[in-house]
């Protein structure tokens, strides 16, 4: 019941706005701010420019931030241009800064620089932008229309949110605090403090404008970039009892910094990581269990383009040591204790065609325009300009485990922009918290990607040999061979669906043949993998998670295996498939459900799985065009 | 159980003509340039990387094979160890490269009790 009084009152309430006389400021002011309720957005738009007409015409100084607002916000909309025409005949000198503004902005068209021109001059003021401008500060002497005493409010309620005469005690709800009886703060505390940062009105506009953060310094040609913190601890045990008098504890721990910038000429990119793993089993008695492994790798990549063909060339580096001492119960001779180092240095160069980027970020602002014009809240699309300030913005608060600023931030730049027309409400700050909060935007590829490689480098291992003074690690020393990969993506259908697809092969070159006193294999791999990925979303942007079909063809050769060097069924060929379910629970961390199916070597293989992984400080950027 | 070691030694010794190599990974050979990610982190999936990298065989199919140290063996031996031997095993096969996973089954001397 309570609805409907609200509703009704509403109504009768824009009504009277729509034919409401040049005195009412307060009223016309609330028609520009929102659109009535029973008005469609073409109609409200043509009568609300009318609307900042009379504004301009009034002499009322109330007026004034609301033309500051949309002067400063409306750069294709004429409204744009009433409004700065109005804010010459209102003749405050709080209108200076900001057509001062607007007349030495090159990016502004010329009539509308001219008008801000013809209305400074009128106010008195030079052309001239001063070097520091007040933003910020609220326009002197005219405070928010929600705090003045106001001759016609539109219902003849006081200001103070007391319910209206004839409401139930229990009015507290939705009629008593209804959008008439009550002139909203939120929306005067957008239009009418002018600026960002004044000290009335709401937290998702005033705030952000003190708290925006610094944006990292990136290319001007920026296509795609992207950076990646992760850290994993697999497990860390320890334990000890008194009935067995057993000690043991391990740890499994690493850490991934991985980089990638992409621009129109040359792209890079570059990752380093450690994983560590230690553990000690110390049962009663002499035997004892001691061993640890670490393991350093890093890859770094450049390529330069001439349109989209690309010279390319990579590094990779690793080792691994590792440790053991092994204390037998009973036999001392049984003892052992090995430790073992081997090292990689690789380099290739190569050429290539195309390339894959991750567009994770482009989408999530596509999403943000979308559920803007769902809301009928989109004022013009979001442009290149406002996409990039957007994602570096996200970009720079990437390390806040709250969503707080990267939301007031974005509203800020939205509305700063004038692409956001209203003031967000409840629903749709949800709507686009759930659009930032979107962990199915990361490492989506797209784009077409292929290159040939030629590889040197030097493996050092340890010196094991069989009886034929062969090295068991089957490659060592100087391993020169040929790479070649491809990868594929695209995003379908709103960017809920996912194709991809790589493939890679690679074949051993110049290996010390048979007679040779260093024998070595040739071992070759080909393989490719496809996968389709559909991102499933709730009626209101909320994510579920992603449905995923894999499949993976592989053939291999030892090449004249060291393990096996008679066996002359030395050719692999595995087929499987998985079809997964993942929930995503924040940027980086994920639960999964898969189902699995191999088939190798005339075996087949069945299973499901459920894998937890948890990560952190995931960001991306990447142009709109891609 | 150092039997253990020598079985994966022995099985990447030669197992005979009853045997299935199964196919091998991208990283199975070719060094750090080559790298594979981690690989899952239970016994069965210690096991496909051996297999991946052509440290054990995918199946021996003679039972009286004294070298029949195949996948099922593999992930059998596994999860008959004790919790905090098992932990030790998949941890260090998952993370290690194929090349010290074929040289001397390292991360089963983890496992010797």
């Amino acid at each position: 019941m309570k609805r409907l009084i609200g509703i009704a009152v509403a109504v009768i309430a824009a009504s009277r706005i729509v034919a409401a006389q040049p005195a009412d400021v307060p009223g016309q002011i609330k028609f520009v701010e929102t659109q009535p309720a029973d008005m469609d957005k073409s109609a409200w738009k043509e009568k609300r420019r009318d609307a900042v007409r009379r504004l301009g015409q009034s002499k009322d100084k109330r007026a004034v931030p609301v033309l500051i607002k949309l002067a400063e916000t409306e750069t294709f909309d004429i409204i744009g241009e009433i409004a700065i025409e109005g804010l010459g005949n209102l003749g405050d000198q709080a209108a200076v800064p900001v057509l001062q503004k607007i007349a030495n902005d090159a990016a502004r068209e010329k009539p509308q620089r001219e008008l801000a021109k013809k209305a400074l001059g009128k106010l008195g003021a030079s052309t001239t932008a001063p070097k520091n401008p007040p933003t910020g500060t609220p326009p002197t002497g005219t405070p928010p229309t929600g705090t003045q005493p106001t001759g016609t409010p539109p219902t003849g309620t006081p200001p103070t949110g007391t319910p209206p005469t004839g409401t139930p005690p229990t009015g507290t709800g939705e009629v008593g605090t209804g959008e008439v009886s009550t002139p909203p703060e939120t929306n005067t505390g957008a239009l009418g403090t002018g600026k960002l940062g004044g000290d009335k009105g709401s937290a998702l506009i005033d705030k952000p404008a003190a708290g925006l953060p610094a944006l990292p310094n990136l290319p001007d040609d920026l296509l795609a970039g992207s950076e990646r913190l992760t850290f994993v601890l697999g497990s860390a045990l320890f334990n000890y009892d008194t009935v067995r008098e057993r000690l043991s504890f391990d740890a499994d721990v690493s850490g991934v910094f991985a980089k990638r910038i992409e621009r129109e000429k040359m792209a890079w990119g570059f990752d380093v990581g450690a994983h560590v793993i230690a553990g000690l089993i110390n049962p009663d008695g002499r035997a004892q269990s001691r061993g640890s492994l670490i393991q350093l790798t890093g890859n770094g990549e450049a390529r330069f383009y001439t349109g989209k063909v690309y010279g390319i060339g990579k590094a990779a580096i690793g080792t691994q040591i590792t440790y053991i001492s092994f204390k037998d119960d009973m036999d001392a001779t049984q003892d052992d204790n090995d430790t073992r180092f081997s090292a990689d240095l690789q380099i290739a160069l190569g050429a290539g065609f195309g390339r894959v980027v991750d567009v994770g970020s482009a989408i999530r602002v596509r999403r943000l325009a979308r559920t803007l014009d769902a809301a009928k809240a989109l004022g013009k699309p979001i442009g290149e300009e406002t996409s990039k300030k957007l994602q570096l913005t996200w970009w720079a608060l990437r390390g806040e485990r709250s969503q707080y600023r990267a939301l007031t931030s974005t509203v800020a730049i939205l509305r700063e922009a004038g692409i956001l027309l209203v003031e967000p409400d409840a629903g749709l700050s949800f709507e686009i918290l759930n659009v930032l909060r979107d962990t199915q935007l990361f490492q989506r590829p797209s784009g077409f990607d292929a290159q040939i490689l030629f590889s040197e480098g030097y493996l050092k291992r340890p010196d094991d040999t069989d009886m034929d003074d062969r090295p068991l690690s089957g490659e060592e020393g100087r391993v020169e061979q040929l790479l070649l990969s491809a990868g594929y993506g695209a995003q379908l259908a709103d960017d809920t669906v996912e194709i991809s697809g790589t493939g890679y092969a690679r074949y051993r070159l110049f290996a010390p043949g048979e007679g040779s006193d260093n024998q070595q294999p040739t071992p070759f791999f080909a393989g490719a993998t496809a996968r389709l990925r559909k991102f499933t979303y709730g009626e209101h942007g909320d994510q579920f998670g992603a449905i995923d079909l894999l499949g993976d063809l592989r053939v291999s050769s030892d090449g004249d295996n060291v393990f096996d060097a008679n066996d002359e069924r030395d050719l692999g060929l595995r087929l499987s498939a998985q079809l997964g379910f993942t929930y995503f629970m924040n940027q980086a961390s994920g639960v999964r459900v898969a189902g699995t199916f191999a088939a190798d070597g005339g075996e087949f293989f069945l299973g499901a799985s459920l894998s937890l992984t948890y990560g952190l400080l995931d960001s991306g950027y990447a142009h709109g065009k891609l | 159980m150092k039997w253990i070691v020598c079985l994966v030694l022995a099985a990447a010794c030669g197992a005979g003509d009853d045997t299935s190599d199964g196919a091998r990974d991208r990283c199975a050979f070719g060094g750090a340039i080559t790298d594979c990610p981690d690989a899952t982190k239970t016994s069965q999936g210690a096991c496909w990387r051996l297999v991946d990298c052509g440290a054990i065989s995918l199946e021996v199919e003679d039972p009286n094979n004294p070298n029949a140290f195949d996948w099922g063996e593999c992930v059998d031996d596994i999860d008959d160890l004790t919790a905090d031997r098992r932990n030790l095993v998949i941890e260090c096969v998952a993370a290690s490269t194929c090349d010290e996973l074929r040289v001397n089954g390292f991360c089963f001397g983890l496992g010797q009790q």
